[in-house]
């Protein structure tokens, strides 16, 4: 291998390294959000349905 | 807050994009025994070697919150620069033997700063095992806090690795008889804050993550 083809491969692996670490968080907190929000709706959904059901009665 | 991050984000790609093109185009390759062409790894390798350092005086920093201070509060912030200064660590383990084959003409030899380095990143790699292996409560954070500190006493072993041991095993030139041209200097000071900003944005992601994480957990104790 060429002195300049080192480069371009530690180059490379740094890039892939960087972008998929930025990829992975970018995943990890999409998808711990989603959850939160899901859970948070599920949690207003259910306790506005009681409170409707509470003033029926 | 949402716009503050796409601006930072912009301007970081620009600014490392610009970093990149200058490393490769701008400066001049080294001479042939210090590995030409790929001399320029050392623009990544020694920045993120010190920027690792500076992650893990942090870590020591937060690991010791945790001991003598509010757990709670601290164990978040230990995590998440822990994990990114594994990250730059890692950085490190790449690009060196892609420069110490053109350089030395081996991929790896166990010379003691190579030595002492990969033993503190194995280490570091142990703080997810333990911290994985162990069941969640403020045991878990005392001991992982302990942990980190035992990791980070390493910064000073390796940092020293190439003054204590003879020369005749040294493979990696000992700081204070480096020379370089004054272009290679300047690259090399900007390079480091280069990889300075790297490091801040994803500290960010990581306490981003970390505070979600935080209010999982906290919401999951409302519901129990």
């Amino acid at each position: 291998m060429k002195n300049i083809e080192f480069l371009f491969v530690g180059f490379s692996f740094v890039w892939i390294l960087l972008l998929g670490y930025v990829g992975i968080q970018h995943h990890r907190i999409r998808s711990l959000e989603e959850k939160i929000n899901h859970y948070l709706d599920d949690r207003e959904e259910s306790s506005g349905g009681e409170g409707e059901e509470s003033e029926n009665s | 807050m949402k716009w503050l991050r796409l601006v930072f984000d912009f301007v970081l790609m620009l600014i490392v994009g610009l970093w990149v093109l200058w490393v490769f185009w701008g400066v001049p390759p080294a001479q042939a025994e210090a590995g030409a062409w790929a001399q320029k790894l050392m623009y990544i390798h020694v920045p993120s070697a010190i920027i690792g350092y500076v992650g893990l005086a942090m870590v020591a920093f937060f690991s010791l919150g945790v001991l003598l201070g509010d757990t709670r509060r601290w164990d978040p912030a230990m995590r998440g620069s822990l994990e990114v200064s594994y990250v730059f660590a890692s950085f490190v383990i790449i690009t060196g033997p892609f420069w110490a084959r053109p350089a030395w003409g081996t991929w790896w030899r166990w010379e003691p700063q190579l030595t002492t380095f990969f033993i503190m990143w194995l280490m570091f790699g142990g703080w997810f095992l333990l911290r994985n292996v162990l069941p969640e409560g403020t045991l878990r954070k005392t001991y992982s806090a302990i942990y980190s500190l035992l990791v980070f006493f390493n910064v000073p072993v390796v940092m020293a690795s190439a003054y204590f041991w003879q020369p005749q095993v040294q493979l990696h030139p000992r700081e204070d008889r480096l020379t370089m041209e004054p272009i290679m200097n300047q690259t090399f000071y900007v390079s480091i804050a280069v990889m300075g900003l790297i490091f801040a944005r994803f500290l960010w992601l990581s306490f981003d993550l970390e505070h979600l994480k935080e209010r999982s957990r906290e919401l999951i104790y409302e519901k129990h």
